[in-house]
């Protein structure tokens, strides 16, 4: 049995319900306010009743670098001036990339008590995530700082502003990572897996703990030229290093952004209707 | 002016990679959704959660989705809030719609009762500002006091359910959409929580609420849609649709009886007025040879009722009664074989709301004979009943002749016969009062004039 339908008043406030994917992207950016908090507040989750809270990643950090960085300069006879920066600046960058993988793909896994239950633009899960591991950088560069003062301050100059730019492009990059690992991720349950132990090995082929230029040939062009890691990595990396990072690398960001982009948002507006029944 | 227009709304709900075993419990609950197979092999496997909704909501409408479990109540709150896209169809909404499906969205147990307000409060669509702006209200409300500056660990249940409460109320609905689990449809709530849960209501446009409970959609609804496998067996004024509704748990639990539960159990096996079961007891109430298949099988046979009614003071015939009225059964049997002594059971079994199985209320039990009983005696048993310490309710009876000591019966009569429901109607217009008994108690209240400061309560 069915209610009877009025007759079709022109009524023009009335809406779909069914959001647009372009909605929800646009929407949910809009919503600092929201994906902020909920970004804050789970940084403050980790480190609740600490004392000094999100420094511990810093430390843990510093402790890394300078351990691993002592062992590493003299296999790999580096210049232990020159190694320790490359290190840490890199790890910095590591640990944002990483772990925005990561936990992409348990975005809407983890975010179903909230979407279930509310009304909340996906894309505002992913912003979320996003922001908390940029906030989680800011602790992280500390360690940079106190690293570069005291081995190396010529560092710090105008050319390390570059970072700023090559930061956003990662985190641009991030949100469609999330959006669209996290679908996949919530559809087929064995991605998360098959993504972290990508990322392991992803850790000793990436250039982090030996420069680039130590491979050559074919291997560099595989390890460094064609890793897409890599040069999410040293957009960042280089301008803290004092250098200009390599056109190529802006290239390939640029054209992840773009290609990315337009992947996640073909895939977003097709199966965003579908998430919450695939949770 | 506010809207919902639902029209042709499917929905259904992929399983993925399931054991067997979960497949099996899912076949199993007979008044849920139905599983259909799906893809090119019939290897994908969904539960069809709701199938061809249309309805359209207006201005003022306080609309009741009643139904058993599964029923496809929530799914369909939650497609109305946009939670859920419906696999095909359209809804269409004019006006804000605010979904109320969980208390505090986003509770951090370490965080203080202050940043839970501010976090739930976002989540829930308000802005910093809108949330600060109502927080004396809320602190006023929830009475919690310093305790609002501690980790909301250190409240109780209640306290946490006070805090959402005040929260949530003290937004502006618009369209509200909520869910019973959200608390708030428990009318048991303190007075002040009521008051403030009407004005919370009437502040909104349309409100939706899913419930099992009959009595919390008549308080609070003026309109209310039957649901059954999801789908919409009934809609129109609130106090026709919730009668069906009880009607058909009734009927349910009668042709579940019925259905031995190796058959195949079917949702929808039984007519929504129950009328069918009904008519299998004869007008004067004898029942010799009626549902002889399942008496037989139940117990030995050797001896049989003949006539079960039941007759209110007058002498009338009805199974209807309200609370204050005595009702007067009588049961008719006779032995057809010897039996070395008899005993009689008279029991009332009742649904908890939500369908759930039937639940044994009472039992009144007499012995007949400790002596033998020859075969062509006849005799009959009156039992009458104060209804009185009944909550309105329906009770299902179930009588039973047989041994002394339990070990066997001789006959049994219930839904096989089509016994009907005893009704015990409510004496109020608006009931408010939940659970099976009415306890004979006394209420003394001051600030009421003398003679009215002692009344007696629960008849």
């Amino acid at each position: 049995m069915t209610m009877s339908l009025p007759p079709i008043e022109t009524n023009l406030n009335l809406r779909s319900i069914a959001e647009t994917a372009g909605d929800d992207l646009l929407r949910g950016f809009q919503k600092r306010e929201l994906w902020g908090r909920l970004a804050w507040l789970d940084v403050k989750r980790r480190y609740r009743r600490t004392t000094i809270g999100p420094f511990w990643n810093s430390i843990t950090l510093a402790i890394y670098v300078l351990t691993v960085g002592t062992v590493g300069a003299a296999i790999w006879h580096q210049n232990i001036y020159d190694y320790l920066p490359f290190l840490v600046s890199g790890m910095i960058v590591w640990t944002l990339v990483s772990s925005i993988i990561n936990e992409s793909c348990s975005l809407f896994i983890a975010g179903q008590s909230l979407f279930r239950n509310i009304q909340l633009d996906y894309s505002v899960l992913a912003y979320a995530m996003v922001w908390r591991n940029f906030l989680v950088l800011l602790h992280n560069f500390v360690v940079y700082f106190l690293v570069v003062l005291v081995l190396k301050p010529s560092l710090l100059c105008a050319t390390a502003l570059l970072a700023v730019p090559g930061l956003a492009l990662v985190l641009v990059n991030g949100v469609w990572i999330s959006l669209l690992l996290g679908m996949l991720c919530l559809r087929f349950r064995d991605v998360p897996q098959l993504v972290s132990s990508i990322m392991q090995i992803a850790m000793l082929i990436t250039p982090l703990f030996w420069p680039a230029d130590t491979l050559t040939g074919i291997k560099q062009f595989v390890f460094v030229d064609l890793n897409p890691l890599y040069h999410a990595v040293d957009v960042v990396r280089a301008p803290l290093l004092g250098r200009v990072p390599e056109a190529i690398s802006y290239g390939a960001m640029i054209a992840m952004t773009i290609g990315g982009w337009w992947l996640t948002y073909a895939m977003f507006k097709r199966f965003r209707k579908r998430i919450a029944y695939w949770s | 002016m506010a809207t919902i227009i639902l029209e042709n709304v499917n929905a259904h709900f992929p399983i993925y990679g399931q054991q067997r075993s979960l497949r099996k419990a899912l076949f199993q609950r007979a008044t849920g959704a139905s599983i259909e197979h799906e893809g090119k092999n019939n290897d994908r496997l969904s539960v069809k959660a709701l199938s061809d909704i249309s309805l359209t909501l207006k201005d003022g409408d306080r609309v009741g989705l009643i139904g058993h479990n599964g029923a496809g109540k929530s799914t369909l709150l939650k497609l109305m809030a946009g939670i859920y896209e419906p696999v095909s169809g359209t809804i269409k909404v004019e006006g804000r719609v605010t979904p109320l499906f969980d208390t505090m969205p986003g509770l951090d147990r370490e965080d203080t009762g202050y940043e839970n307000i501010l976090t739930s409060g976002v989540l829930i669509g308000m802005t910093r500002r809108q949330i600060e702006a109502k927080i004396p209200e809320i602190e006023e409300f929830c009475e919690l006091g310093e305790y609002l500056t501690l980790p909301v660990r250190t409240y109780s249940t209640g306290m946490t359910m006070r805090l959402g409460f005040a929260l949530v109320t003290a937004m502006d609905p618009g369209v509200l959409l909520m869910d019973e689990g959200f608390g708030t449809g428990d009318l048991r709530f303190a007075e002040r929580a009521e008051a403030r849960m009407k004005s919370f209501v009437g502040r909104s446009s349309i409100m939706v609420l899913a419930s099992h409970s009959d009595r919390t959609i008549r308080t609070m609804c003026n309109k209310a849609i039957l649901m059954e496998s999801g789908r919409i067996t009934a809609s129109g004024p609130v106090d026709e649709i919730c009668d069906q509704y009880y009607q058909s748990v009734h009927a349910a639990a009668m042709a579940e009886r019925q259905v031995k539960p190796s058959a195949k159990a079917s949702s929808s096996g039984y007519s929504a007025s129950g009328a069918g079961a009904m008519e299998r007891i004869d007008g004067d109430g004898s029942i010799e040879n009626v549902g002889l298949t399942d008496r037989l099988r139940r117990t030995n046979g050797t001896a049989r009722f003949t006539r079960i009614t039941a007759r209110d003071s007058n002498g009338n015939s009805r199974w209807s009664f309200s609370p204050d009225e005595t009702v007067t059964f009588r049961f008719e049997y006779k032995i057809l074989e010897r039996v070395s002594n008899l005993a009689f059971l008279f029991r009332l079994n009742t649904t908890p709301p939500g369908g759930a199985s039937e639940i044994i209320f009472a039992d009144m039990h007499e012995i007949l004979s400790t002596e033998a009983v020859e075969a062509g005696y006849e005799g009959s048993v009156e039992l009458s009943l104060k209804l009185q310490t009944l909550m309105p309710n329906n009770y299902l009876p179930y009588v039973w002749l047989g041994r002394t000591s339990n070990a066997g019966g001789y006959d049994v009569v219930d839904s096989n016969v089509g016994l009907p429901a005893l009704t015990v109607n409510s004496s109020v217009e608006k009931e408010y009062r939940f659970g099976f008994v009415s306890l004979p108690y006394e209420a003394r209240k001051s600030g009421t004039p003398a003679e009215a400061a002692v009344m007696k309560v629960g008849v």
